[in-house]
């Protein structure tokens, strides 16, 4: 009759899955304040239609993705980046 | 009460429909405008450029970036002449924080002594090459 239960049902652990620690990048170079001129390094922080990556795939501390948020919102405004690319 | 200071930085594309010359009118328009009101720590010309985007359905213009140091007052009027000028594309003006601004005229500095220092360099290295021939 109780072929609903579970509790002696075994379970097999997960394996772990190792995931390399992100280290935000503008903290290990020491950077002072992310500057909204320099589109080549800003342009490492967009996808490829142009938006802004979160920080779960760029690995950068909330801080500093910040700032860079206000850079590339800066930097598209004066049309050094796109808004958006098709 | 004590005179505010501010570091600001504006950036603002000109129209280079209008030929070589009109462009740089209104760039030199605009810088000495700038220098007439505050205090001018660097200006740079970028030069024609292509836009991410288009704007007004151009695809280039030409960039200057001019970093100052002002009363509060002056970027609200600069704004408002930029917005008058219609051979500007596009301009912002964004205040620099303490420290930013610091370490912008320190960086500045920090180029132009290099800069002199090569050039000092090559001169003397020119000065030993002709004193190598004369002997």
């Amino acid at each position: 009759m109780d072929n609903n239960k579970t509790e002696n049902v075994v379970r097999t652990p997960r394996p772990m899955v190792r995931r390399r620690k992100k280290v935000c990048i503008f903290c290990a170079d020491k950077v002072d304040f992310i500057d909204y001129k320099d589109s080549a390094k800003l342009r490492k922080f967009i996808s490829e239609r142009g938006k802004i990556l979160p920080r779960r795939i760029s690995g950068t501390c909330s801080k500093h993705q910040r700032e860079l948020n206000t850079a590339i919102k800066r930097a598209r405004q004066v049309a050094l980046l796109p808004y958006v690319t098709d | 009460m004590e005179k505010v200071i501010n570091s600001y930085e504006c950036l603002f594309i000109v129209d280079v429909t209008n030929g070589d010359e009109a462009t740089d009118a209104t760039v030199n328009k605009f810088t000495s405008l700038v220098e007439a009101n505050a205090e001018v720590v660097d200006v740079a010309k970028w030069g024609k450029r292509r836009l991410a985007y288009p704007i007004n359905d151009m695809p280039e213009g030409y960039y200057v970036v001019v970093t100052f140091k002002s009363a509060p007052e002056f970027p609200g009027e600069l704004d408002r002449l930029f917005n008058i000028d219609e051979t500007i594309m596009r301009s912002m003006i964004i205040k620099l924080d303490y420290d930013a601004a610091e370490k912008k005229a320190a960086k500045i500095v920090a180029e132009e002594a290099a800069e002199t220092a090569v050039a000092a360099e090559e001169a003397a290295a020119e000065a030993t090459e002709t004193a190598a021939d004369a002997e």
